[in-house]
């Protein structure tokens, strides 16, 4: 629909409508580049679990987010080789660093990760460690915390997502600095 | 048959425009909240006013400028540290970004006491660009906005500007601009709401009504036609109805008036056109002129503070609820008074309404069963939420002043001295004469002299400890311990809104109590409105509706 031409006081309108609908922040707002700059860091929103369903449920937003990691990372495992895919609890490790899984003695549904990191950087001793895992279509966003002589631990239930595709051999696992 | 039911679908700005500024004003920075409210609306008016060129083209060449003169860094690209790593988007942190001066084969770039100086190429033919450290806020806000509607702009700008010259800038700032107006031309639909104020003139010229003349009756029963009136786009919500009648009878004014005349003569070319090809309106939109006057005229009288809801966030002073009573109020003042009736029953029943609306989203059952209920408390009872509403502004307000004695003790002194009657002003002023006439008040000292002037004088105790009583029982967030001296800022903005607030609200009750003075039978009036509402409601909600 090709609009005439606005008079003055239509412009004027126009403007004021626009501001006050724009003022309606009842919207559910959206994921800008600051929130994945933010998830991609140590300095996690306090409403990261939410930024990253919504990352998950779009892929524009998870291409934008796989870029940052991907740019970002301090270290990266790539999937795993078939061999090593065979087993239940894969183990990651190259030079920069190591992941284990060990499942607790007492409690046999939980599962210890071990993370070991040979250079650390400095804030890996100060903030939490921020893991990214990427898994066909789904990223998620770990944190471990702040290492203590190079390691860290989490503790998961097994049937924890995160877990899931921690363990998963297809995944890309990148440590970011 | 839903067909027939009036949707609000598609009637104005679009939900994806709304979700960016919500996520601005709600983007969380490593310094708290990242981008100022005021930041925030400026953006805010140059989108609505499709003033944004000017804008554009000062990003780019600050964008210019970090690319080339700012360090590289592992993992990240300069634009992507100077906005989102270091946020180096406030003057200070500006200041710090540039602190070493850049030359190179593109040019230079260098931070004086004013202004970030750059000059783009060499020799004669350069040409120099100054941007105010205190512009930078702004244009990060523009710069997340780009960034959420087109991020290959990010990219773009950086391959693009890295050894670029003038010409790279004016492209890159055109293909900011356009991606704007593309993003704009899906998501701001003006000519939908250009058909709402011709739908509103269209029905003031057919019932001989002239804006000056426009009162109560007028709006309610604009309302009740345009919801009635299939042809209309969609008036469901009688708060859509009162304020799309005053934002029309604003603007009619302001054009009317002296002012725009200006403004108006830069439309004459193309008001003789009729249909404009897209290329002119193209053209015209980057009319860097006609934008200014535009965003000038349009929110000359809005206040720099326009949105309640971020006095609930931190500190929080107001309830949700309590904000959105009150930003109407806000954000219509100067018709508040004429338009006594129109508020009120925005207050009552468009949030009856509302409810209607919510309970249609549920169900049918529930719907129902708001439908038979409606408010019952009279006009009369309007006057006690006025007066809750006052009581807590005024606690809110005390809290506030108990934090601004610890960590802002000069601003907050003298906020409460005003308080005092005269004669005890005039006590304290010897006082302080006799005392302290000697030395420069630091803002250590005011701290030490606050707690002086409480041990002197009793009235002046009495009020600091009933700011610290309100404070000891809030425990609301940012209330439940004494901030640090560093968010002396965010506590003041919130104290100056709160006292405006209270202003406003004073003013309200006063109108409203002569209004049931005058008028005779407030009840009366309410009784009968109640008729009109319920029964309006009953036909856009009721049973043969509900699905």
């Amino acid at each position: 629909m090709q609009a005439n031409a606005a008079t003055p006081a239509e412009a004027l309108f126009i403007a004021k409508v626009a501001f006050r609908e724009l003022n309606n922040t009842s919207s559910e707002p959206a994921v800008l580049y600051n929130d994945l700059m933010r998830l991609v860091s140590q300095h996690a929103p306090s409403n990261s679990k939410e930024l990253m369903a919504k990352i998950n449920a779009s892929l524009p937003l998870r291409k934008q987010y796989m870029v940052l990691v991907r740019c970002q990372r301090f270290t990266q495992s790539q999937a795993l080789a078939a061999a090593s895919s065979k087993e239940e609890m894969p183990l990651r490790q190259n030079q920069d660093f190591s992941l284990k899984f060990k499942r607790d003695s007492v409690e046999h549904s939980q599962i210890f990760a071990l993370l070991h990191i040979t250079h650390p950087t400095d804030s890996h001793s100060a903030y939490p460690v921020v893991l990214n895992v990427i898994s066909g279509e789904q990223c998620e966003r770990i944190e471990f915390p702040p290492l203590i002589d190079g390691a860290s631990q989490c503790l998961f239930d097994q049937s924890d997502k995160a877990l899931q595709l921690l363990l998963d051999a297809d995944a890309e696992i990148s440590i970011m600095p | 048959m839903t067909s027939t039911m009036p949707t609000t679908a598609r009637f104005g700005v679009s939900d994806s425009l709304r979700s960016i500024f919500a996520g601005l004003s709600q983007a969380q920075g490593r310094y708290g909240q990242k981008y100022s409210d005021q930041d925030i609306n400026k953006v805010k008016q140059y989108i609505c006013c499709r003033n944004y060129s000017k804008a554009s083209l000062e990003l780019v060449y600050l964008c210019w400028a970090i690319v080339n003169a700012c360090p590289a860094r592992r993992g990240a690209t300069q634009l992507e540290a100077f906005f989102w790593l270091d946020e180096a988007h406030s003057p200070q942190r500006c200041r710090l970004a540039f602190s070493q001066p850049w030359q190179g084969e593109a040019g230079q770039v260098a931070i004086t006491s004013d202004y970030l100086s750059l000059n783009i190429g060499k020799g004669a033919g350069s040409k120099s660009f100054n941007i105010s450290p205190a512009r930078v806020g702004v244009l990060a806000v523009l710069m997340e906005f780009i960034v959420t509607v087109d991020p290959s702009l990010l990219t773009h700008l950086h391959n693009t500007l890295f050894g670029g010259n003038d010409k790279d800038i004016d492209q890159v700032a055109r293909l900011i601009q356009q991606s704007i107006y593309q993003f704009l031309k899906e998501h701001l639909p003006e000519a939908q709401i250009q058909t709402r104020y011709r739908y509103f003139e269209n029905w003031l010229n057919s019932n001989g009504i002239s804006p000056s003349t426009l009162d109560d009756t007028h709006i309610i029963t604009f309302w009740q036609d345009a919801c009635a009136d299939e042809q209309a786009q969609s008036y469901v919500l009688y708060s859509t109805a009162l304020f799309d009648a005053l934002d029309a009878i604003s603007a009619m004014h302001i054009v009317s008036s002296q002012q725009a005349v200006n403004f108006a003569a830069s439309f004459g070319q193309q008001a003789e056109q009729g249909e404009v090809n897209p290329e002119q309106v193209v053209a015209s939109q980057f009319d860097d002129e006609k934008g200014e006057m535009l965003q000038t005229l349009a929110f000359a009288d809005v206040a720099t503070f326009d949105e309640v809801k971020t006095l609930c966030i931190m500190p929080k002073c107001l309830t949700i609820e309590e904000a959105e009573w009150l930003q109407p109020l806000v954000s219509y003042t100067p018709y508040i008074k004429p338009f006594l009736l129109s508020f009120m029953r925005l207050q009552v029943f468009a949030k009856w309404q509302s409810v209607l609306v919510q309970a249609k989203r549920k169900s049918a059952a529930t719907l129902t069963e708001k439908l038979a209920e409606p408010p019952v408390q009279a006009y009369a009872m309007y006057q006690l939420e006025i007066d809750g509403l006052t009581k807590a502004l005024e606690n809110t307000q005390l809290c506030l002043q108990h934090v601004l004695l610890n960590i802002e003790p000069e601003y907050a002194c003298a906020e409460l001295l005003q308080q005092l009657p005269t004669a005890q002003l005039q006590q304290i002023g010897q006082w302080l004469a006799e005392h302290r006439a000697h030395e420069a008040i630091s803002s250590e000292s005011w701290h030490s002299l606050s707690k002086q002037l409480s041990l002197q004088f009793p009235p002046f105790r009495h009020l600091c400890d009933l700011s610290a009583q309100a404070f000891k029982k809030n425990n609301k967030a940012g209330f439940k311990q004494l901030p640090s001296s560093e968010q002396g800022d965010i506590y003041l903005a919130a104290f100056e809104h709160i006292t405006s607030l209270q202003k406003l609200t004073q003013a309200h009750g006063k109108a409203v109590e002569q209004l049931a003075e005058t008028s005779g039978s407030l009840s009366r009036i309410f009784s009968s409105d109640v008729c009109i509402f319920s029964h309006r409601f009953n036909t856009l909600y009721g049973d043969h509706h509900a699905s």
